[in-house]
């Protein structure tokens, strides 16, 4: 029996696409509307590397195990441990992380998202500056002025640009691209760059030079330079202008940004470049957030704990620290001695140097299909897609929680993150 | 460095997470045009195709009026046998275009729906698109859509290229980011 489901929302990205239209046929997939090539792996490929039983690793090989029992071992290694580290939450739903963070208060340990070497330490710029921000709907009615800053959405977010940003009519701009300015600030010349009106080839590591530039020329300043970071200062001028003029505009910075010469220091500055700038013309920045609930753990974890990732609760209140209590530093000081992993894949995104030690103590996984991690884990337990096989609520880039369905049921006797953690969180309970 | 990563190399490439998955890469081809054509014909003049000069064949040859084969002499005469092979390879892609010359290479797109939403005529058919929202169910009269990840071209009939008075829109080729749109003509 077929059946057609529309406005199904897509985990590809952070763009959190809320429009796709998915044909199913006898709880299969078999063809979908408007994903991009990313989204449409997402959707059609959900069985590639399943894995379907939990398993445990004993002398070398993994023994197929019940749940129960998977959970039960988890435990006792959890509550063995004198500093659990909770570890992933950027692919999984809000509910699930709002007990994954219960759970480490419980275990008086550490949880830390992929968000502290990833977008979530311009949030920790907040506390620094003010912020200013939009969602995507205001951005495509009104902006006239897009600015893509070390991020290239073709390859990134396929959607971003046709979605919202620089193709669609909005309420305010009835002609589209043709009211819109559109510029890339980037290292090269990306595919972006391909299709938009400006492209400033700026010098690696040397965006917070532009922006210093640019925040002094805001201010009335004339330094005496002819270029900056490559770029000369009739381009600067010209780019500034543009904003200055503009209505609305909305600068979307990447991880191109936020992992060059700098790091947080560039997006402060452009965050403080921002909000200098709203004195002329209303101006907003919105981070390019990749994973799809990746801002989803950043809001969960600073209401339930009061800090956005990386929180330790070793000494029974919450305590961060970004360069002590995060996951990069953690794994360096080899300060942990048991990882929970949840909707993450370590071993594919952080150097050897330090995953090697991930060998040395135990791991539990908890993913969806197979991955270098999984492979290396001591307890591999399977679960449920969020988004499609679980509902559950995702933040998009720009902070909006939507609702994600389940369109498909998981295999049989596969739960979701939230249930898997749920019954985690009774058993130690109990065990106190 | 593979040395050091035991547990990866023994498996077998399994669905990278990166935030690139999925996008293919290709090189970019040379536009064609007529002059490309004109340099590979004998330029005789000798009008056995029925045309007036060589000039004129190459237009007609570009807009799909007439075919390679017409111009006989580029085929009979060894001289032009070198010529001849490089430009049934040049025009290979004309044979692939529909009625107003579009391409659309699957290996190329990546599905980001630009053309869905810039194309005035598939705005006229489904108001939703020209918003960025994408459409509920395949419309009939529909030009462009995304299926499976890849854009698809349904009905071209309905293109302003094709349709009276045939403006020379091209607002997809422009607005493809990979350039696996392309309009030959």
């Amino acid at each position: 029996m077929s059946k057609e489901i529309s406005d199904v929302i897509c985990p590809g990205c952070g763009v959190l696409c809320d429009d796709i239209t998915v044909n199913l046929k006898e709880n299969v997939i078999v063809s979908n509307y408007n994903a991009c090539t990313k989204g449409n792996t997402k959707f059609l490929d959900i069985n590639a590397n399943r894995l379907l039983k939990p398993t445990i690793k004993m002398n070398g090989t993994n023994k197929e195990v019940d749940l129960d029992t998977a959970i039960s071992k988890t435990a006792e290694i959890l509550l063995n441990a004198e500093s659990p580290f909770l570890y992933g939450w950027s692919a999984t739903t809000c509910e699930a992380q709002r007990i994954g963070i219960q759970l480490a208060k419980e275990l008086k340990g550490l949880v830390d998202s992929t968000s502290s070497f990833c977008h979530g330490v311009s949030l920790s710029t907040l506390l620094e500056n003010s912020w200013s921000t939009a969602t995507l709907g205001e951005v495509m009615n009104r902006a006239d002025v897009i600015l893509y800053w070390g991020s290239n959405p073709i390859e990134s977010h396929p959607r971003h640009m046709s979605r919202y940003t620089t193709v669609p009519r909005g309420i305010f701009r009835q002609a589209g691209k043709e009211e819109r300015t559109v510029v890339v600030i980037d290292i090269r010349k990306t595919r972006t760059a391909n299709i938009t009106d400006r492209f400033l080839e700026v010098e690696p590591n040397r965006d917070f030079e532009l922006i210093s530039v640019l925040r002094s020329l805001v201010n009335g300043d004339r330094p005496d330079i002819e270029t900056v970071a490559n770029v000369t200062l009739k381009e600067v001028n010209r780019l500034l202008e543009l904003i200055k003029e503009a209505d609305f505009c909305a600068i979307f910075f990447g991880l191109g940004l936020l992992m060059s010469a700098g790091t947080y220091h560039n997006v402060s500055n452009l965050l403080s470049f921002v909000a200098e700038l709203n004195q002329f013309t209303k101006v907003v920045a919105i981070p390019m957030i990749g994973h799809y609930n990746m801002i989803g753990f950043n809001h969960v974890c600073s209401w339930l704990t009061g800090f956005p990732y990386g929180v330790d609760f070793r000494k029974e209140y919450p305590m961060f620290n970004p360069g002590e209590t995060t996951t990069v530093e953690l794994l360096q000081q080899k300060e942990i001695d048991a990882m929970l992993c949840v909707a993450a894949d370590p071993v594919s995104t952080l150097p050897y140097s330090l995953t090697s030690y991930l060998k040395e103590i135990p791991v539990i996984t908890m993913d969806r299909q197979m991955t270098p991690t999984t492979r290396i884990s001591k307890i591999v337990i399977p679960v449920a897609l969020s988004g499609i096989e679980v509902s559950g609520t995702a933040y998009r880039m720009d902070s909006v929680p939507l609702y994600m369905k389940n369109i498909i049921s998981p295999p049989d006797g596969i739960l979701s993150d939230e249930m898997i953690l749920t019954k985690l969180l009774e058993l130690v309970k109990e065990a106190k | 460095m593979l040395e050091k990563l035991p547990y990866l190399i023994e498996l077998q490439c399994i669905k990278c997470l990166s935030e690139s998955s999925g996008v293919k890469r290709m090189s970019e081809k040379k536009r064609l045009n007529a002059m490309m054509i004109y340099k590979l014909l004998p330029q005789t003049n000798c009008r056995i195709c029925g045309e007036p000069n060589c000039m004129a064949f190459t237009v007609k040859l570009l807009n799909r009026s007439v075919e390679l084969k017409q111009c006989t002499p580029l085929f009979d005469e060894e001289q032009y046998a070198e010529k001849a092979e490089k430009l049934k390879e040049l025009i290979a892609p004309l044979e692939l275009a529909k009625e107003t010359g579009i391409i659309l290479e699957d290996e190329k797109c990546i599905g980001c729906g630009n053309c869905v939403v810039c194309c005035p005529a598939n705005a006229t058919v489904a108001p939703e698109t020209s918003g960025g929202k994408g459409i509920k169910e395949a419309h009939p009269d529909i030009i462009f859509l995304v299926e499976k990840g890849l854009a698809r071209i349904y009905k071209l009939e309905r293109c302003r290229r094709y349709e009276p008075p045939r403006t020379n829109c091209r607002v997809c080729e422009m607005m493809c980011p990979t350039k696996a749109i392309e309009i030959l003509q």
